[in-house]
């Protein structure tokens, strides 16, 4: 039998922890029943998936413990992909940025900044594309598709 | 004897019924405001299509939130033409550069690759781009003709065949796309349970809501779409520019395009393989999950098979890239008539286009075609203006396909990235629907790590609230019997059609690996290899 990579355990371990935290916590505390209503109730469904879930992931576990599974060439190394994970995780702070700053200005930072990470050369050029690119944005979205983008908390905050 | 007589009435009639419909959706597509959706939409289509890396659902999901504010019809003729465009524009840096841009696109790279390098890009290009039109044609013709019988049919479904479809349709969706049945049907029901979120469908109280009202209308579409499809791309593409020293593009390479074009004879030898293709994606793009890239393969294995100038492909024949790219481009009108006639989509872009249809009001379903016929045949009319468009924008693309290619990515991802926040918000003029979108980010990089396939947690999530509806309904109706899932024919053939698929998938995975195991020590990157898989 081939060597278990850990990593092939987390899901199986992770989803099987999740179910219990659906059955016992999530389910009971989180879907409100009236009563009343004729046949299976809302918690119905949910609980037929966490169990489905449960059972699913059980089969998992067994398939990665016992069973010579071809190791998937997609899947990337593991220093590799904690730096993916911690790429999208600075791009979460896009969310904060377009709180404070408004949608528009924080588009254009990110233009720039992006521009810059990917290596382009030349500010005069990031500059330029950023205005070009935001310019036709805002024709696109505010002028043609008509949505109003909203101005960020800090500019409120001006008199 | 009788009924024998009444036969050609019966076909005249049926004939004569498409043709009233095909001319009122005639009447309503012919508007400026379609064909510029149409033309707009084919380019954009192709644009996408072209560069590795930007997936036809991702522009297809782009698109999404400027279709919102159109009237039904120009909206989703806008999403159809952006399909139809990009599994086209995919064929151009397969040819090109040896690097398909989209999956369905795989097949017609070992030929067309081959003959750019004997100088042949041109006519290998425009192969490509004719054999799209035919194929593509081919299926919404026939489309047409046997889409009001099975609307016919669907009249015949109720909560428990729908029931029994949705499983089939999950499972074959989620034993196809990943690597592994369990991995792909685990996909499935976090897509169901992550459409539990919000207001219950039967009773309407809050679930998993935590106090917000954002939460208490579901989880966005568009904005779980974005991220899913979008920031994972953009995530790899980012690393890869970290690790180069200077901007780099998206494919390298590619020769210039000579003035070779492809000649009356080339065309009607390969006529045969472009119909061939249609009538292959039409059969592959109705079932749920298969879609382009298995009709292109089946459909370049048949025309081999068939072919008096077999010992040319996989070296640079004209007739594999006619048939593969008629096969891939055949779906395009197939993957409609699941979604109109019973609101199942087949794959994830017509996934959205049920969202789109589901944001005008619109429930495809048994009586769709019943309420809205003009609509669908506006629709079909749509697809066939499509394939003109898709002809006219090819040629264009023939030339500047390979300087689209060349654009660095440091222009083209920002603006990608800076497009989905944007379009995350347009959605639903929500910033709540941003932090969705980045959320979803952060899901499908731990997806791709997993080998979790997307796509089928995309589908399960979009049909949930049927799915739900359908159970709880026959259950109420019956009394809690369970036995009212089992008991029509309908949902008994669904029942064994996904036992039948199950054990053959695992059967033909099984050899698979068998084969593999065998010859480990021989490279295995031939064409014959890839038709196996």
């Amino acid at each position: 039998m081939r060597k278990v990579h850990t990593s092939e355990l987390w899901l199986p371990l992770c989803l099987l922890a999740g179910c219990l935290l659906l059955w016992f916590w999530l389910i009971p505390q989180h879907i409100a029943v009236f009563g009343g209503g004729a046949g299976p109730g809302p918690r119905f469904f949910p609980q037929i998936l966490t169990l489905m879930l449960a059972g699913l992931a059980a089969l998992r576990l067994v398939q990665v413990l016992w069973l010579s599974l071809a190791p998937d060439p997609e899947v990337t190394t593991g220093s590799r992909w904690r730096r993916e994970l911690a790429v999208v995780v600075t791009l979460l702070l896009v969310y904060p940025a377009v709180y404070w700053l408004g949608v528009l200005p924080t588009c254009g930072l990110l233009i720039a900044w992006l521009m810059w990470r990917f290596r382009m050369p030349g500010l005069w050029r990031i500059g330029g594309v950023t205005v070009i690119t935001i310019a036709l944005f805002y024709l696109l979205f505010v002028v043609v598709a008509s949505v109003s983008l909203p101005t960020g908390a800090l500019f409120d905050l001006l008199p | 004897m009788e009924t024998i007589l009444h036969l050609p009435v019966a076909v005249a009639s049926y004939l004569l019924d498409i043709a009233h419909g095909l001319w009122a959706g005639a009447h309503l597509f012919m508007s400026w405001n379609n064909l510029l959706a149409v033309f707009g939409g084919v380019t954009i289509g192709c644009f996408f299509g072209a560069l590795p890396g930007l997936s036809i659902t991702l522009a297809v999901a782009l698109v999404m939130p400027f279709s919102y504010g159109m009237e039904p019809l120009t909206g989703l003729t806008l999403l159809s033409a952006v399909y139809v465009g990009a599994i086209y524009g995919g064929s151009i840096s397969a040819i090109l550069f040896n690097t398909p841009g989209t999956p369905a696109a795989a097949c017609t790279t070992v030929d067309g690759y081959a003959l750019t390098q004997k100088g042949m890009a041109g006519k290998a290009l425009q192969m490509a781009n004719v054999s799209s039109m035919v194929g593509d044609l081919t299926s919404t013709c026939l489309v047409i003709l046997l889409f009001p019988l099975l609307a016919k049919v669907t009249i015949y479904f109720k909560s428990p065949e729908y029931f029994a479809l949705i499983c089939f349709a999950i499972t074959i969706v989620g034993s196809v796309a990943g690597r592994s049945i369990v991995l792909g049907i685990i996909a499935g029901i976090m897509g169901f349970l992550l459409s539990t979120i919000g207001m219950d469908p039967v009773e309407g109280s809050g679930r998993f809501d935590f106090g917000s009202i954002e939460l208490l209308s579901g989880v966005g579409f568009v904005p779980l779409l974005i991220g899913l499809f979008a920031i994972p791309e953009f995530v790899r593409q980012y690393r890869r520019s970290r690790m180069a020293t200077g901007p780099i593009t998206l494919a390298d390479g590619g020769a210039t395009v000579a003035n070779d074009r492809l000649t009356k004879r080339e065309f009607f030898e390969s006529l045969p393989h472009m119909l061939r293709g249609g009538v292959i994606g039409l059969a592959l793009g109705v079932i749920p999950g298969l879609g382009a890239t298995p009709a292109a393969f089946v459909s370049y294995e048949q025309a081999k098979r068939r072919s008096k100038k077999a010992h040319l492909f996989g070296k640079g024949s004209l007739e594999g890239i006619a048939a593969s790219e008629s096969g891939n481009n055949g779906v395009n009108g197939a993957t409609l008539a699941p979604l109109l006639t019973l609101g199942i989509p087949g794959d994830v872009v017509t996934a959205i286009m049920l969202g789109a249809l589901l944001v005008f009001n619109l429930q495809p379903g048994p009586m769709f075609f019943a309420l809205h016929a003009d609509l669908v045949y506006g629709l079909f009319v749509a697809l066939l203006v499509c394939d003109i468009a898709l002809r006219l924008v090819g040629l264009v693309f023939i030339r500047i396909g390979r300087y689209v290619t060349r654009v660095p990515t440091g222009y083209v991802f920002p603006m990608i990235f800076v497009l989905c926040v944007l379009g995350a918000y347009a959605s639903n003029n929500h910033l709540f629907d941003i932090a969705t979108m980045l959320i979803f980010g952060v899901v499908g990089v731990i997806f791709a790590r997993v080998g979790l396939p997307v796509v089928p947690f995309v589908i399960a999530f979009i049909l949930g609230p049927m799915l739900e509806k359908g159970l709880r309904r026959s259950l109420a109706a019956s009394g809690g019997d369970i036995s009212v899932l089992f008991s029509s024919p309908i949902s008994l053939i669904f029942y064994a059609l996904t036992l039948i698929a199950i054990v053959s998938i695992v059967r033909s995975r099984w050899q698979a690996v068998r084969r593999d195991r065998s010859s480990e020590s021989t490279p295995s990157s031939t064409v014959k290899d890839a038709l196996d898989e």
